[in-house]
């Protein structure tokens, strides 16, 4: 299974480009979940790296594809996956937080258009003290859908 | 003088071990039997795109079973991928006696409609179904899936719903052969949908 995961997360990142740095944090292998045409929700996912001392806290995100951009993080609890919305992310210095799948990730609610594969979207991220970090995330189908990678596993 | 008591210890020890051996032959031939999934699950009906859906339309066939919602982002997204992972991994002849069905949880939601668009978005397939909150929650507790709604307010959407997140492997008699967990990998649930398609 880890094996799996950080073969899928190579691919992901080989496909995702270099990652962007503003100072000393940076943004990698960010993806958009691809969605049904038509649905009305979506979900980004990345590695956010902290390599300054202090620790920063992402408080909001935005972008132009949906109406609204919440932090959430998803929990396992009494047997049934949760997902919670959180007022921020916190990544401790020289840490990182992986936003992944039945984890941290940003949820984009009430998509204004249908997403297209393969296509950035643009997404600002705004930190506790008030700055802000742009970048590009491709739109990319959830790993498994048409992916053969597992073959022979 | 040494022997005199070490030739009946031997006798007891290779006793012992052929008495465990025996037992635990017998202990592996009940599990190997038994279908521990017995009294889980079985037949219900509910709404697709397309008119009432049975889980008895699909005799002969294995179905890989789960419950979830189309608002949620990552979990059901994965599951699903893994599902339609499975069925397109399989020999072709192996790939159509295998069926998703994705039953939503969130009946306020997700009309018979959209389940059904959201579910074929993975693999034409996998069958979308939804009902009524009654027919839902009769084939949830049929299951023992558990689920509840959660209010918040603060969020764009409202609510979200909680839910397990195990995909029932079906087999083709109708009864739950398996059990598959949310980090199964698709290698392990093809393996299972092959041993249960095998008999």
């Amino acid at each position: 299974m880890t094996k799996t995961v950080s073969i899928l997360l190579a691919m992901v990142m080989c496909m995702a480009g270099g990652p962007v740095w503003a100072g000393t944090f940076g943004i990698h292998a960010p993806t958009v979940r691809m969605v049904p045409p038509g649905q009305s929700v979506s979900a980004a996912f990345m590695i956010l790296h902290n390599h300054g001392m202090k620790e920063r806290s992402v408080v909001a995100a935005y972008t132009d594809v949906a109406d609204v951009v919440e932090l959430h993080n998803h929990i396992t609890e009494d047997g049934m996956m949760k997902m919670r919305r959180v007022d921020a992310i916190v990544v401790p210095g020289h840490g990182e937080v992986v936003l992944q799948p039945g984890g941290f990730h940003m949820m984009l609610i009430g998509l204004t258009r249908s997403l297209e594969m393969g296509e950035k979207v643009a997404i600002e991220l705004e930190f506790a003290d008030g700055k802000r970090l742009s970048f590009e995330a491709p739109v990319q189908m959830a790993p498994g859908v048409h992916d053969h990678a597992n073959h022979g596993d | 003088m040494l022997k005199s008591w070490y030739v009946p210890i031997l006798a007891l020890a290779a006793a012992t071990a052929v008495g465990l051996g025996a037992g635990l032959w017998w202990h592996q031939r009940g599990i190997q039997s038994a279908n521990p999934y017995e009294h889980l699950g079985g037949d219900f009906t509910l709404a697709s795109a397309g008119g009432p859906v049975s889980l008895a339309d699909y005799r002969g066939r294995a179905v890989m079973l789960f419950f979830g919602y189309t608002t949620c982002p990552d979990v059901c997204p994965m599951d699903l991928a893994k599902i339609s992972a499975v069925i397109s991994q399989l020999p072709e002849k192996e790939a159509q006696q295998v069926t998703g069905l994705f039953v939503s949880v969130d009946t306020e939601r997700d009309t018979p409609q959209r389940t059904a668009e959201y579910a074929a978005f993975f693999h034409p397939q996998i069958t979308g179904v939804s009902g009524s909150a009654q027919a839902v929650d009769a084939v949830a507790k049929q299951y023992y899936v558990l689920y509840q709604k959660v209010e918040d307010a603060g969020s764009a959407l409202g609510y979200t719903v909680d839910h397990s997140a195990t995909t029932y492997l079906i087999g083709p008699k109708g009864k739950v052969r398996n059990l598959l967990k949310h980090d199964a990998t698709v290698a392990e649930m093809t393996e299972a949908v092959r041993k249960v398609l095998a008999g």
